[in-house]
């Protein structure tokens, strides 16, 4: 048996099924950024329900009401902006509320409400996610801190611990066991 | 928190007065949550494998010291089947001994709570690792590499 590795663009894979769920059932639309999708004319309910069952196979949910599509958009918006190859230079707020289109006082609030966790918090959390691929992909902690724009190597080693409760090298090297024992099974 | 659903916790220990403080803390954290108890490994095993129970908690805390008949050891038992792939399992153990955190860690735990002397720390204990996982949860992010020691 051999293994090989894949790699893939989420994006570009979504979008696929999405041009292929919507032509296939006849949908007359527009794909926007950011999950976004313009329907042009009204679907019947019936393929509608077929749309969302169909997708739902793949992990993709219909968002209908309009906060959780809001805060869906912050989501997609920071995951965007943290998988960039250079964080943005301006302030994180005045950032998000230029994408979005709207007071960050807002945005704020109403993720808060809804998530459990804060803009803030939310940040840190996708980009100690990223920090993490970046790690197992054997890149060096000089190297990520760069790319995640962290002022140093003890900054991000901190926030790692704050959000793992590990350090990087026990992150991987736990990961790197649990292969291992895969590997021989 | 009504819009991301409700969530489903449950805990698996076999000493009664620690499932009644987890109870206790979980209740006064005003949480939407269900949560579940079972006083051994085996009672839990019959749910989880129960193929009328289509839908899996959220997260399972897991007492490492629990007795476990029918199977030498729970967590390997549960990560042995490709349905609880992505089934969250927090390890809440009175030891706090470093060769434990990282066996079962490697042995395909997500969480490692050291059980905390002190209510008000437990609270906050679970708090912080309710929070975490729900970001994981609703925000479907990869469960193979979610590890959280507190």
């Amino acid at each position: 048996m051999k293994k090989t590795y894949i790699k893939y663009d989420i994006n570009a894979a979504c979008r696929a099924i999405m041009q292929e769920q919507l032509t296939g059932l006849g949908i007359d639309y527009e794909l926007e950024e950011l999950g976004e999708i313009v329907i042009k004319k009204k679907v019947p309910p019936a393929i509608f329900m077929t749309l969302q069952a169909n997708l739902k196979r793949y992990g993709i949910d219909i968002l209908d009401d309009q906060k959780s599509q809001l805060i869906q958009r912050i989501k997609n918006t920071i995951i965007d902006m943290v998988g960039r190859d250079k964080l943005p230079s301006s302030k994180i707020s005045h950032y998000l509320a230029e994408r979005l289109q709207m007071n960050y006082n807002y945005i704020s609030a109403v993720f808060s409400e809804h998530t459990h966790t804060s803009i803030e918090n939310y940040i840190i959390l996708q980009k100690i996610e990223r920090a993490k691929k970046l790690l197992l992909h054997d890149l060096s902690l000089t190297e990520i801190s760069h790319l995640l724009s962290y002022s140093s190597v003890a900054h991000l080693s901190g926030q790692f611990k704050k959000m793992t409760g590990l350090s990087p090298s026990a992150f991987k090297k736990i990961i790197s066991e649990r292969k291992k024992i895969a590997h021989t099974n | 928190m009504a819009k991301e659903g409700k969530m489903h916790i449950v805990l698996a220990d076999d000493d009664q007065d620690d499932r009644e403080l987890f109870r206790e803390a979980i209740e006064e954290l005003n949480l939407d949550v269900e949560l579940t108890l079972f006083k051994n490994g085996d009672e839990l095993l019959d749910y989880l494998h129960d193929p009328g129970n289509e839908k899996l908690p959220h997260i399972l805390f897991l007492d490492l010291n629990m007795l476990c008949t029918k199977y030498d050891d729970c967590l390997t038992e549960i990560r042995r089947h490709s349905r609880f792939k992505d089934l969250s399992i927090a390890i809440y153990s009175s030891s706090s001994s470093e060769t434990d955190v990282h066996a079962t860690f490697v042995g395909g735990a997500n969480i490692y709570i050291k059980k905390p002397n002190d209510f008000e720390v437990l609270k906050q204990s679970l708090r912080e690792v309710l929070k975490i996982n729900w970001q994981f949860h609703t925000s479907g992010l990869d469960k193979g590499t979610f590890l959280f020691r507190i």
